[in-house]
């Protein structure tokens, strides 16, 4: 494979990796999220000028702008955690337990 | 066959013989119409008594004269398929002869009744059912089938239980009516096993059927159930608590039924049936060897009690027993007459102590009576002459039966061990008798000075006297008139002629002995508690409260602990929820509810499909 | 009989006869000549006199005798006194013959073990 392509597929998987094998703070898993949305973004980008199809060329837009809602939503979640259990902690939110 | 003027010379004496029945009931019966007051009714009762007597002096008349018997079939009473229930009536040697004495001691105790119950507000009921246990008795007495007897069996038990809790605002007289009711309850088992056996065995119910058709089978069966009967009815041993609790009931009760009618129906019984228990060798012994043990228990139990009516009734427990190794010796007709011998004098003594009792102001303890024999010369007297006849002095009433059945137990092939007991028993006889004579009518007076002693009613002297007269000479006169059945023993060297005399004045002066002794003299058994036969040897004790308490122990724990609690709920629900929980419990501690980890999961999935995916191909 | 307990359990155990044995000598040993009894009242008589079956013995004629006495004498209840006493008798002679054999019994048992042992 190409490697730029093979560049922003490793640039995803590792975002992935660290979301799910995060560290205990929420924003980490944010800032994962958002490693993870700049290099769909740009694979995209990539893929689009690549084959040259003009219908796509506007999806790394409407990627962009989803992706800055939800890094909204997600520090709502944020501030929301830290108000609830004091402490943006991952191993607090223990609702799914017994 | 009967010609037109028997026929009519039949009807003509039935009929005078009934009208002048019905006359003689008038006239005794005048002064209630006159004054229907319930004391009057009781008279009546009274009379009526004395007439039947006399009526059944005819049977015993006839018997004693010609020799005949006779049995009377009347009626075809129902039928169940093949199987008939008569009603029949036998007057044999047997019920002619009881039925006189039955009527006199009855008359006697009824008059004497009259005096003891007059304050009784219900003195009517009291003879009433006095009146309803003498029929049943005589149904027992003169049936000629189970049916019958069965009856007057049951009658006599329920008339019991309502004469004992005559008081029955008092709980002990509840609590002796009904164990009186359970003990024969559980007698009347094996007379059910009887009627069972002759209905399968000899489809009769009919003595005469009974007899015929069980001559070559093995009879041990039915002889061990009647024996069971007369156990539970005559108070042997192992049955026999009821008799000392049945002295809850007013003295006329217990003159009547536990001395002298009641009692015996059960020695009745074996009696009636001796040639079913002849052919059975282990039920003579068993007669034997539960009379004896039963003669000497309530003997030794009669020596150590303070109330005179237990020692009474225990030493009718006591008679009763001998009268049970009487049959066991083989000797049915000796043990009929010490049937009809020992209700003279046993009901006299209960009359007696009826009398002192009323006289000391209800007290029955002879460690507070003495000195009665200045204070009521008559009952003295009599109870004197009861005690002796007890014991079996020559030539008194007591003698004929008891000495002959004691020269025939010691000229008898049998165990040593049943005739030691019997003899011990003898010589128990004299000591409580005279324990009795001594405490009561001996020494100073040991009760308040201000009691009632009176004994100036004529009802009560002429009934004293009436018991008195027979327990003199009816001995007498009943071996005199009576052909004999079996031959008796008469070979038998001087010391085993002389053994009942010489075994009850041995007990006669060892208790004078025993009298003499006071506190400084050294006591012989003083580390021999006496508790053993003061609480009758234990056995009301242990059977009646420590067997029923096991007996309920054992069934809460099978219906509750072991039903309920286990098989209902340990092994079932309970146990789903035990395991259930455990494996969940265990789960619970790994489970954390982490987000985290099922994303860390899926991801993992995802990669390691994709990898393999890659590789694979 | 009596029991006889000592003999019978303690001093001679195997040579006590039990009273209902039948005896197991020759009833003719050591004597020179001995009739059977033979019953005085016959069948007929004591069917007629109605005696009941365990009174039908050796002394029945004189138990007829004794009770047409009281049947002819009825309500005098004391007057048979010499008829009860000869039945009476009679029954004590029938008892005293049977204690004697057994006696015999014992006696032949006792001497043949006495010879027994002197030839062993």
């Amino acid at each position: 494979m190409p490697s730029t392509q093979f560049v922003f597929f490793t640039m995803f998987f590792l975002s992935l990796g660290g979301i799910t094998f995060y560290r205990n703070h929420i924003l980490s898993v944010l800032l994962c999220l958002e490693g993870l949305m700049l290099s769909l973004f740009l694979l995209l980008a990539i893929w689009s000028l690549e084959t040259n199809t003009t219908l796509f060329m506007a999806t790394p837009m409407l990627l962009l702008a989803f992706s800055a809602c939800e890094a909204g939503l997600g520090l709502a979640l944020l501030i929301a955690t830290t108000r609830t259990h004091g402490a943006a902690n991952l191993n607090s939110l223990t609702t799914l337990r017994w | 066959m009967m010609g037109q003027s028997e026929h009519i010379a039949e009807i003509i004496i039935s009929s005078l013989m009934s009208m002048t029945l019905m006359l003689l009931m008038g006239i005794l019966g005048f002064p209630i119409i006159i004054n229907n007051t319930k004391y009057n009714k009781a008279i009546f009762t009274m009379k009526a008594v004395k007439l039947a007597f006399f009526w059944s002096l005819l049977p015993a008349g006839l018997l004693i004269i010609t020799g005949t018997d006779f049995t009377i079939n009347t009626w075809e009473w129902f039928h169940i398929s093949t199987f008939t229930i008569y009603t029949s009536v036998k007057i044999d040697y047997y019920a002619a002869v009881f039925l006189p004495v039955a009527l006199y001691v009855t008359w006697s105790i009824l008059q004497f009744a009259l005096w003891y119950m007059e304050k009784d507000h219900n003195i009517d009921q009291f003879f009433k059912y006095l009146l309803i246990f003498l029929i049943s008795m005589i149904i027992l007495v003169t049936a000629n089938n189970l049916f019958q007897l069965f009856i007057g069996w049951e009658g006599v038990g329920i008339m019991s239980f309502l004469l004992i809790s005559w008081w029955f605002g008092r709980p002990d007289a509840n609590s002796a009516a009904l164990q009186a009711v359970l003990y024969n309850r559980t007698g009347d088992l094996g007379l059910f096993v009887m009627m069972a056996w002759t209905m399968t065995s000899t489809n009769s119910w009919e003595l005469d059927d009974i007899f015929l058709h069980s001559q070559n089978q093995n009879m041990t069966m039915p002889a061990l159930a009647l024996i069971l009967a007369a156990a539970g009815k005559s108070a042997q041993f192992g049955l026999h608590p009821w008799l000392p609790s049945a002295m809850e009931g007013p003295t006329p009760v217990s003159a009547l039924l536990h001395s002298s009618t009641m009692v015996v129906a059960g020695i009745f019984l074996l009696i009636r049936f001796y040639p079913i228990i002849e052919q059975s060798k282990t039920a003579m012994t068993t007669c034997l060897w539960l009379g004896s043990l039963t003669t000497l228990f309530t003997a030794a139990c009669a020596l150590t009690q303070n109330d005179i009516k237990k020692i009474i009734a225990f030493s009718t427990s006591s008679q009763l027993g001998f009268m049970m190794v009487t049959i066991g010796l083989g000797q049915p007709r000796l043990a009929f007459l010490h049937i009809c011998t020992h209700a003279f004098f046993k009901a006299m003594l209960f009359m007696c102590s009826g009398v002192i009792i009323h006289s000391l102001k209800n007290e029955q303890d002879i460690r507070k009576m003495g000195g009665m024999y200045f204070l009521t010369p008559l009952t003295a007297s009599c109870i004197t002459l009861g005690s002796l006849a007890l014991t079996g002095t020559p030539f008194l009433s007591g003698f004929y039966s008891k000495d002959a059945i004691i020269e025939t137990l010691n000229s008898s092939h049998l165990n040593a061990c049943a005739l030691s007991m019997t003899l011990i028993a003898t010589s128990f006889t004299a000591v409580y008798s005279l324990r009795i004579l001594y405490y009561v009518l001996g020494g100073q007076p040991r009760f308040n000075s201000l009691s009632p002693i009176n004994e100036n009613d004529p009802n009560l002297n002429t009934s004293l006297m009436r018991l008195a007269v027979g327990s003199l000479i009816f001995g007498q006169l009943i071996t005199m008139s009576l052909p004999p059945k079996t031959t008796s023993v008469l070979t038998m060297t001087l010391t085993m002629k002389m053994t009942a005399i010489l075994v009850t004045l041995t007990g006669l002066t060892t208790a004078l002995l025993l009298t003499q002794s006071d506190s400084l003299h050294k006591k012989l058994w003083s580390h021999l508690p006496l508790h053993f036969t003061t609480l009758l040897g234990f056995f009301p004790l242990t059977i009646h409260r420590l067997l029923p308490k096991l007996t309920l122990q054992m069934g809460h724990l099978i219906s509750s602990q072991l039903i309920d609690q286990t098989w209902f709920k340990l092994l079932g629900p309970k146990a789903i929820l035990k395991s259930s929980m455990s494996l969940s419990k265990y789960i619970n501690t790994i489970q954390l509810g982490l987000i985290k980890l099922h994303l860390m999961s899926f991801t993992i999935a995802l990669l390691t499909t994709a990898f393999i995916y890659t590789i694979m191909t | 009989m009596g029991a006889h307990l000592v003999r019978r359990y303690i001093t001679d155990r195997d040579t006590e006869p039990i009273c209902t044995d039948k005896p197991s000598f020759d009833p003719l040993y050591g004597f020179s000549e001995r009739k059977e009894r033979e019953m005085v009242a016959t069948q007929e008589q004591m069917n007629m006199a109605q005696l009941p079956m365990d009174l039908r013995d050796y002394c029945a004629h004189y138990l007829i005798i004794f009770m047409k006495c009281r049947r002819d004498h009825w309500p005098n209840i004391s007057a048979c006194a010499h008829q009860k006493h000869d039945w009476e008798y009679c029954e004590h002679k029938d008892y005293v013959m049977r204690m004697k054999e057994y006696e015999r019994e014992r006696r032949l048992r006792v001497r043949k073990k006495r010879i027994e042992a002197e030839a062993a």
